[in-house]
C-alpha cells in the first residue's frame, strides 16, 4: 500500500466521522495555538524588558548602601560607615576616579503631597540632584528641572512626575505651585518647578508616580537625620561610565576610593552595572517564557491522548474493516500504515489549524492594552516550525500504539467481529 | 483436471487443536484433501464439525496446528503472516455470507482494494471489468446501502475475482439472501466455474451443495464422505444472459422462479 492510497483511506475515514474527527483535533488546535501565543507573548515580554533596561543606558553603575554591621563586630560609634552625597561628590571629584563621565546621587523616602485647600496624593519622594535628567534620560514635559544653585542651598522645590501632577491638578498646569511635602510631623511647602514626561513602567518602577527633589533639600527638612561624618544619606549613587568596556576598571577604582572613605577593608556597598541587571532580567524573562511554553506544552500532550483515545475507538469500532482488508491480503504494515498515516494526517491539520489560531491570536494582541499592560508579543518561525513538528511528533507517538494493535489483530478473528 | 499432474489444494493430515483448560480440543482431527485445478467442491456439515476452521486454514487466514498444506505447490502451512498475507493477496479471493463489503465505499472502489495491496496500476479498469463479469456494470458507483442483497454479494465476488485467484472460497454465500437472489448467485458462481474459476463453497444446505461438482462431508473434524456429485443441479435461469441492469429484468426472473422452485426445493 502506498502513501497515496493510505492517504485517501485516511481522508476517507476521517471525514466519514467528521465531528469526532474535529474533535479530536481540538485539543491538538488549542495546544499548538497556545504554545505560539505563549511564546510570542514571553518573547514580547523579554524584548520589553531588554528596551526598558538599556533605555537607562548600559553604561550606568549604580553603588548601594551595604550592610552596617562589620562580620558581627559592633562598629565605634561615629565610625559607622554609610553611604552619604558626599561620598558621591569625591567619586566625581575630578582625577579621584578614571572613567567616570557623571554621576547622581539617590534616597528614597515615603512622603504625602498636600495640595493646600486641595487634594493629596501619597507617593515615593525621591532626592537627587541636577544630573539626574540626564544619568536617567528623563525629559520633562513642561517647566524645568532644578539646577546646581538649587541643590547646594537645599531650596524648597519639586519636579512632579506626569501622574502625580494629573491626580493633583488635573489639567492645570502646576508650574509654579506649591505643594506640601510630609513625612510624619516634619513638612514643608514647595515649589513645583517642572513636570517629567510620561513613560510608563520601567524596570525601576513607575516614576510617573514619583517626586524629585533637590538631595540636600531631603534631607534637612523630610529626613532630618545626619550621617555621623555630617554627610547626606543616600541610597545609591548611580555612576556613568565614558566607555562601557571601562566599566570593570571603574568599579575597582570607585570600590578603592570608597573602602578608603569609609576607612573599611571589607566592602559596606554594592557596585552593580547596568548589564548585570540587564542579564537578570533577561534570564528571568527566558525563565518566563520556558513556563509559559511548558504550560501550553502540556495541553499539547494532552491534545496527543485525545488523538489516542479517539484512534483506539476507531481501530475497535473498524475491527472487521481491519479484517476484510486482512483477507483481501493487507499486510500487517499495511495496516499500520493506514491508522498511522491516519492519526498524522489529524494531528497535521490540527497543527496547521492550532499555527494559524496561534499566529492569528498573537497579531491580535500586539500593541493592545490588557489589564492595564500594554501587551507586545514576538511571532518567531522557530515557535511555529517546533509547533509543527511536535503537533507530527504527538501524531506519530499517540498513534503508533492503536496502529500497531489495529495492526496485530488476528485476521479471523477480525473478520468475525460484530 | 484430469490431466494436472498437481492439484491446486494438496492437504495431508491437517489438524487445528486448541487448549481449553487442561484439555486439548481438537477442530480439526487430521483432514487430507486433495482440490484440482477447476474443481467446484462444496463441503457440509453440521455446525462445530470444524468445517469453518478447515476453512479458515485452505483459506490462509489460520494456520494449522499440524499437517501440510500446498496451494500451487507452495507449502504455506508454515508461512510468515507477511507471506500469508502475499498469498491471501494473489491465489485466494474470500466470498462471505454477510457479504464484508467496506462501509460507505463505492463498488468499484470496493472492487480495487485488494488491487491496492497488490500495488497493481491498471486498478479501475481491472475493477470495472469485474464488475462487469458479476453482472453490475450498471452499478459501478452504488454504494452498499444503495444496492440489494443480491447485488452487494456481486461486489464482493468481483472483488474476489478481479485478482484472478487460484481458488474462489465462498462462506455460505447464500446465507443471507432470499430463494431467487440465491438461485441468481449460485448461476454466477456456476458461470464463473464453466470459465475455469476453481471454487471451494461452504454450505449446510444440500440444495446449495448440489450445485457443485463434488461434496466433502465434514464431521468432528474429519473428513466423512468425499464423493462427486452425481445428479447435479444446475441453478436456475443459468441460460439466460447475466442481466445487466438487475433492477427490470430480476422482476421477470423473480416470477419465473417463483414458477419453477416448487420441484428444485421439493426434490432437496
Amino acid at each position: 500500500m502506498s502513501i497515496a492510497d493510505s492517504l485517501r483511506v485516511a481522508y476517507d475515514s476521517l471525514t466519514a466521522h467528521l465531528l469526532r474527527t474535529l474533535l479530536a483535533m481540538l485539543g491538538l488546535v488549542i495546544g499548538v495555538g497556545a504554545v505560539i501565543t505563549l511564546l510570542a507573548v514571553g518573547r514580547g515580554s523579554q524584548d520589553d524588558v531588554q528596551r526598558n533596561i538599556q533605555s537607562l543606558g548600559t553604561n550606568l553603575l549604580t553603588v548601594r548602601a551595604g550592610a552596617p554591621s562589620q562580620a558581627g563586630v559592633r562598629q565605634a560609634a561615629g565610625s559607622r560607615p554609610t553611604l552619604t552625597y558626599e561620598d558621591a561628590q569625591a567619586i566625581l571629584a575630578p582625577g579621584a576616579v578614571e572613567h567616570v563621565a557623571s554621576l547622581t546621587a539617590e534616597q528614597n523616602v515615603p512622603v504625602q503631597l498636600v495640595v493646600p485647600g486641595g487634594s493629596n496624593f501619597a507617593t515615593q519622594a525621591i532626592g537627587t540632584d541636577d544630573l539626574y535628567p540626564i544619568i536617567r534620560s528623563t525629559p520633562l514635559a513642561s517647566g524645568e528641572f532644578f539646577t546646581d544653585e538649587h541643590v547646594r542651598t537645599s531650596a524648597p522645590v519639586v519636579v512632579l512626575g506626569a501622574n502625580v501632577a494629573t491626580q493633583l491638578f488635573g489639567t492645570e498646569s502646576p508650574v509654579g505651585q506649591t505643594v506640601r511635602l510630609s513625612l510624619g510631623r516634619a513638612g514643608t511647602s514647595f515649589t513645583i518647578l517642572g513636570v517629567l514626561n510620561s513613560r510608563g513602567g520601567t524596570a525601576l518602577g513607575n516614576l510617573d508616580d514619583r517626586v524629585l527633589v533637590p538631595i540636600t533639600t531631603m534631607s534637612k527638612t523630610l529626613i532630618r537625620a545626619r550621617a555621623a561624618s555630617g554627610g547626606t544619606f543616600v541610597s545609591s549613587i548611580v555612576i556613568q561610565a565614558d566607555q562601557p568596556e571601562q566599566m570593570p576598571a571603574a568599579i575597582q577604582s570607585i570600590g578603592q576610593l570608597l573602602r578608603e572613605r569609609h576607612k573599611v577593608t571589607e566592602d559596606d556597598f554594592q557596585i552593580t552595572s547596568q548589564q548585570d541587571a540587564l542579564d537578570t532580567a533577561a534570564g528571568v524573562a527566558r525563565t518566563q517564557s520556558f513556563l509559559l511554553g511548558s504550560i501550553a506544552g502540556i495541553s499539547l500532550v494532552v491534545g496527543g491522548i485525545g488523538i489516542m483515545n479517539t484512534m483506539l475507538v476507531s481501530v475497535t469500532e473498524r475491527t472487521r474493516e481491519i479484517g476484510i482488508r486482512r483477507a483481501v491480503g493487507a499486510r500487517q504494515r499495511d495496516i499500520l500504515l493506514q491508522f498511522l498515516v491516519e492519526a498524522i494526517l489529524v494531528c497535521v491539520v490540527g497543527g496547521l489549524a492550532g499555527a494559524g489560531t496561534g499566529v492569528a491570536l498573537s497579531w491580535l494582541m500586539d500593541d493592545r492594552t490588557i489589564l492595564g499592560q500594554v501587551m507586545h508579543t514576538r511571532l518567531t518561525a522557530d515557535a511555529v516550525v517546533l509547533s509543527l513538528a511536535v503537533s507530527i511528533g504527538i501524531g506519530v507517538f499517540f498513534g503508533f500504539y492503536p496502529a500497531s494493535r489495529a495492526a496485530r489483530l488476528r485476521p479471523i478473528e477480525a473478520l468475525r467481529y460484530e | 483436471m484430469s490431466a494436472e499432474q498437481r492439484p491446486t489444494i494438496r492437504v495431508r493430515d491437517l489438524t487445528k487443536s486448541y487448549r481449553l483448560g487442561d484439555e486439548t480440543v481438537y477442530a480439526l482431527a487430521g483432514v487430507s484433501l486433495d482440490v484440482a485445478e477447476g474443481e467446484y467442491v462444496a463441503i457440509m456439515g453440521a455446525s462445530g464439525s470444524g468445517k469453518s476452521t478447515l476453512m479458515n486454514i485452505l483459506g490462509c487466514l489460520d494456520r494449522p496446528s499440524s499437517g501440510t498444506y500446498e496451494l500451487d505447490g507452495v507449502d504455506v502451512a508454515s508461512l510468515s503472516d507477511d507471506d500469508l498475507s502475499t498469498v491471501r493477496s494473489e491465489k485466494i479471493g474470500f466470498v462471505f455470507q454477510n457479504y464484508n463489503l467496506l462501509p460507505r465505499m463505492r463498488a468499484v472502489d470496493q472492487v480495487m482494494v485488494p488491487l491496492i495491496y497488490q500495488r497493481a496500476t491498471d486498478r479501475e479498469a481491472r475493477a470495472v471489468s469485474a464488475l462487469q463479469r458479476v453482472g453490475l456494470g450498471q452499478r459501478l458507483w452504488h454504494r452498499p446501502t444503495e444496492m440489494s442483497g443480491g447485488q452487494q454479494q456481486r461486489v464482493a465476488i468481483a472483488r474476489a475475482l478481479v485478482t484472478n485467484p487460484s481458488v474462489l472460497f465462498a462462506d455460505e454465500p447464500t446465507g443471507n439472501l432470499d430463494s431467487r437472489v440465491s438461485e441468481e448467485i449460485l448461476a454466477l458462481l456456476q458461470e464463473l466455474n464453466d470459465s475455469g474459476v476453481t471454487i471451494m463453497m461452504v454450505t449446510h444446505e444440500p440444495d446449495v451443495a448440489q450445485c457443485a461438482k463434488r461434496i466433502v462431508q465434514i464431521g468432528d473434524g474429519r473428513v466423512i464422505a468425499d464423493a462427486p456429485v452425481i445428479d447435479r443441479r444446475r441453478p436456475h435461469h443459468l441460460a439466460a444472459p447475466l442481466p445487466e441492469d438487475v433492477d427490470a429484468p430480476s422482476e421477470q426472473a423473480s416470477a419465473a422462479a417463483q414458477a419453477s422452485m416448487q420441484p428444485a426445493g421439493g426434490g432437496a
